[in-house]
């Protein structure tokens, strides 16, 4: 069922990046660059956050399913489980930097229409990559948990074959990190 | 050596003595068993064979299943939290074991589940069955003829019915010949016995027709409750099934007592489930021998050291024979890595990617310091550092693991993780700095920071990177030492012998050219190397006007070299990302003070604690695989084969229990 709906929730999420980039784009003098920024950090965490709501539900349900089965597998599908959810976290991450660099705890936000769209896509990389690789990443601790459950002493390599979709959400994070605390200039 | 050296040992035996020699090497627990390879072995005498009576401990397994999954509805073996991540068995003592074989008797056990759990059963049917009765009945309770007398007589019909409350006050109701009389109302209906005057001519109950009219439907009471219809009114009757009730519910305690009881048992149950469970693996791996007409041949590994002790174990037998020699070129010798303490909890890191084979490296030394700086600069917190190895250590010493490699591995990265957050000056992210400003606390945590990764996320960087640089290099040398090691020199030498030189050589060459050193050294370094790339090229190349397109090919092996590089940036990024979420956790608790003036710093430890133990746990997970991911695709593909067979010596199953002495 997930497998075939991967494609939905990547589209969803990629539907909300387009909404905010043609707002921005013919809204964007009405707007302002606060807005702008703001949208940005907000498209990371949410990007970021329906992958691995996704992945870290679909994983969960089955990881209850096959500790049902026996529940000394617990421990081994559970890390499988939360590798998925580590998007949603780099998302917010993302986001919380960028709410820093705008001096959004400091006082009043008072950026020019070019610093917003800034913000605005340096925040993207680790969204995007986030959203999708989570969904992926699921795909593969799914496929994990079959190992867990039928071989549970090689479970650490359903691990690290999950881990490896995850490398790309890791670029985009650094990515978004140095674009935010170095390229963007406020 | 990091892997054992193992000795392929071949027992020869009269078949009389198949099977206390089988259940000696269980006890030992020294021997990996191998499937025989002598040839022209008969086949396995009758007992064994598909045909033979079916063994006994299949019936007994089955049994002993059935019985378990009954005692587990009274009885549950405590299991502590912890068991739940480490799959901990409950411990059954060895006497305790011995006593459950020798006097559990299962076939009566299992008849006796089998006979409680058919008349739970039939006493729950029953007693559900009672309690509808007694629904029903309740509210004709006032009724004062015997239920038993209600019935059609030759002239007159009468019965109970259930009609409309609105068709009491109908007038066919009060006709001659006709008398009812209101037993309840409730909810729009009405009870009523009636009584119909029917003549001779029609007797088959006339009150039916009466009833149609009405709208009602009769009620047939005293057949439902045929067997209680002695004790004469409804109440009476509802008296006798309760009696009858409290009965069976007695009846059931007594069965429920006596299988908690019983339930008692269930360690005996479980205990005696690996008992079966292991003459059933003994049978298992009887078959796998060979065997002529009057013998039985043993094939397996031992470890060259324990030699001496297994043939000492063994000199019960006299009759038997032990051949023990040197493996040979084609044998699938199976793998124990021996590292010194210090290495051995790295062997769980090489064990997730499976085994050496016998005949090359164990990496697991080479992995191991790589490991361990990786983890701790992915994870980089200090204070996150001493818990994980506090809660390592404390793991180790309370739950007392079979194979504590694991939990020894996570303590041990914990001082990486100690050091490389002292290194950066992260104390619980920015602890420090933002509670403690100004303190001796925040001064000593100061003033031994070298690295300021969110600040200078550059150096950290190129620090990651030059970590990569060395690992790959590492790898390289580790198959040149493999190659050299088996004999092939040359190769050795020229194929990657070339590339220790000439990668290094680069490195410093880019350095010298940005003008960090100043020499002319590393370009002849670099020279020498490529020119030592370019040999090896040509050398594999057979034909002579290939050989120089070989040779400047060999170079494009530069940019795998280069993108598994790349790849070490991923040090960085988690080191970030467990370090600003640090922050962030520090920067929202500050936050809160700011919102709720007096309470705030009520809230303030638990916001720090969920946060800061939310980071850990993600942030350590993440470490642990992306360390690991850095060995088993950028360091293992640059030397290892792997495929290795673990040395999994014979020995008692113990799936449900651990036995002690």
């Amino acid at each position: 069922m997930f497998k075939g709906m991967v494609g939905s929730w990547a589209l969803l999420g990629v539907g909300l990046l387009v909404v905010c980039l043609v707002l921005g784009g013919f809204f964007g003098e009405q707007l302002g660059g606060n807005v702008l920024a703001l949208m940005g950090a907000g498209l990371a965490v949410v990007l970021g956050g329906i992958g691995s709501i996704v992945g870290v539900g679909v994983a969960g349900e089955k990881a209850a399913g096959i500790t049902a089965e026996d529940p000394d597998n617990f421990g081994r599908v559970l890390p499988l489980q939360a590798l998925p959810g580590t998007q949603g976290i780099y998302g917010f991450l993302v986001a919380f930097l960028a709410l820093i660099k705008m001096n959004a705890f400091g006082g009043v936000l008072s950026l020019t229409l070019e610093q917003g769209w800034q913000v605005f896509f340096a925040c993207l990389p680790a969204g995007v990559s986030g959203l999708i690789s989570a969904l992926y990443q699921a795909k593969v601790s799914l496929a994990g948990m079959d190992i867990a459950a039928q071989k549970p002493e090689e479970s650490g390599k359903g691990m690290i074959l999950s881990a490896m979709v995850e490398t790309y959400a890791v670029l985009g994070l650094l990515t978004s990190i140095l674009l935010i605390m170095f390229a963007v200039k406020i | 050596m990091a892997i054992a050296r193992m000795r392929k040992v071949t027992i020869l035996a009269y078949q009389e003595l198949e099977t206390p020699l089988f259940e000696k090497l269980r006890d030992i627990g020294l021997m990996h068993l191998t499937k025989s390879t002598v040839a022209g072995t008969v086949e396995p005498p009758e007992e064994m064979s598909l045909h033979a009576a079916t063994p006994e401990y299949v019936e007994r397994l089955s049994q002993l299943a059935v019985i378990r999954s009954y005692f587990e509805r009274y009885n549950t073996i405590e299991k502590g939290f912890f068991d739940m991540f480490t799959g901990k068995k409950p411990e059954v003592s060895y006497r305790q074991f011995k006593n459950a074989v020798v006097t559990y008797d299962i076939p009566e056990v299992f008849a006796k589940v089998q006979e409680h759990d058919e008349r739970l059963s039939r006493i729950n049917e029953q007693i559900t069955d009672l309690e509808q009765k007694l629904q029903v009945l309740e509210p004709w309770k006032p009724l004062d003829i015997p239920l038993g007398e209600v019935r059609e007589t030759r002239t007159c019909d009468t019965c109970l019915a259930i009609v409309p409350s609105a068709a009491l006050g109908s007038d066919v109701l009060h006709s001659s010949g006709v008398h009812y009389k209101e037993i309840w109302q409730d909810k729009g209906q009405a009870g009523i016995w009636l009584a119909v005057f029917a003549g001779e001519a029609s007797q088959e109950q006339a009150a039916n027709t009466l009833l149609t009219a009405l709208g009602g439907t009769r009620l047939n009471l005293a057949r439902e409750v045929e067997a209680y219809l002695d004790a004469g009114l409804v109440k009476d009757i509802c008296r006798a099934i309760e009696a009858r009730l409290t009965e069976l519910r007695k009846e059931q305690e007594t069965i429920l007592a006596k299988d908690a009881e019983m339930a008692e048992g269930l360690l005996d149950i479980l205990a005696l489930t690996d008992y079966y469970l292991d003459k059933q693996n003994l049978d298992l791996i009887r078959k796998e021998a060979g065997r002529t007409r009057f013998t039985l041949v043993v094939e397996g590994y031992v470890k060259a050291k324990d030699m001496d002790l297994f043939r000492d174990r063994l000199s019960v037998f006299t009759d038997i024979e032990i051949i023990d020699e040197e493996p040979g070129e084609d044998d699938d010798v199976p793998v124990y890595l021996e590292n010194h303490p210090i290495i051995r909890p790295f062997e769980a890191v090489t064990a997730i990617y499976g085994y050496p084979n016998y005949r090359e490296l164990d990496p697991t030394p080479w992995l191991a310091p790589f490991f361990w700086i990786f983890f701790g600069l992915c994870l980089g917190d200090a204070v996150y550092g001493i818990m994980l190895s506090l809660f390592s250590w404390w793991f180790i010493k309370t739950q007392k693991l079979e194979d504590d490699r694991f939990m020894r591995l996570l303590m041990y990265c914990g001082f990486s993780t100690i050091l490389a957050g002292a290194l950066t000056g992260s104390w619980f992210g920015d602890f420090p700095v933002s509670f403690l400003k100004g303190t001796l606390i925040e001064r000593i945590t100061s003033s031994i920071v070298v690295l300021d990764p969110i600040n200078d996320p550059m150096t950290l960087l190129l620090v990651s990177l030059a970590f990569g640089i060395v690992h790959i290099w590492v790898g390289i040398i580790v198959k040149m030492v493999g190659t050299i090691r088996a004999g092939q020199l040359a190769d050795g030498i020229m194929d990657h012998g070339s590339w220790v030189v000439f990668l290094p050589g680069m490195v410093l060459w880019g350095l010298s050219k940005v003008g960090i050193i100043q020499s002319n050294i590393p370009l002849y370094i670099m020279a020498a190397g490529a020119v030592l790339v370019m040999i090896s090229g040509g050398r594999s190349q057979k034909n002579i006007l290939l050989k120089p397109i070989s040779a400047v090919g060999r170079f494009y092996d530069i940019v795998g070299y280069f993108s598994d590089v790349l790849s070490y940036a991923r040090i960085l990024a988690l080191m970030l990302a467990s370090a600003i979420i640090g922050v962030v956790v520090n920067t929202i608790s500050r936050l809160v003070v700011d919102m709720l003036p007096g309470v705030g710093w009520v809230v303030i430890p638990v916001i720090l604690a969920f946060g800061h133990l939310l980071n850990l746990a993600i942030n350590a997970l993440g470490s642990f695989v992306h360390s690991g991911r850095l060995q088993y695709v950028e360091f293992f593909s640059k030397f290892f084969e792997g495929g290795g067979t673990p040395f999994r010596p014979l020995r008692r199953v113990r799936e449900n229990i651990s036995l002690t002495d």
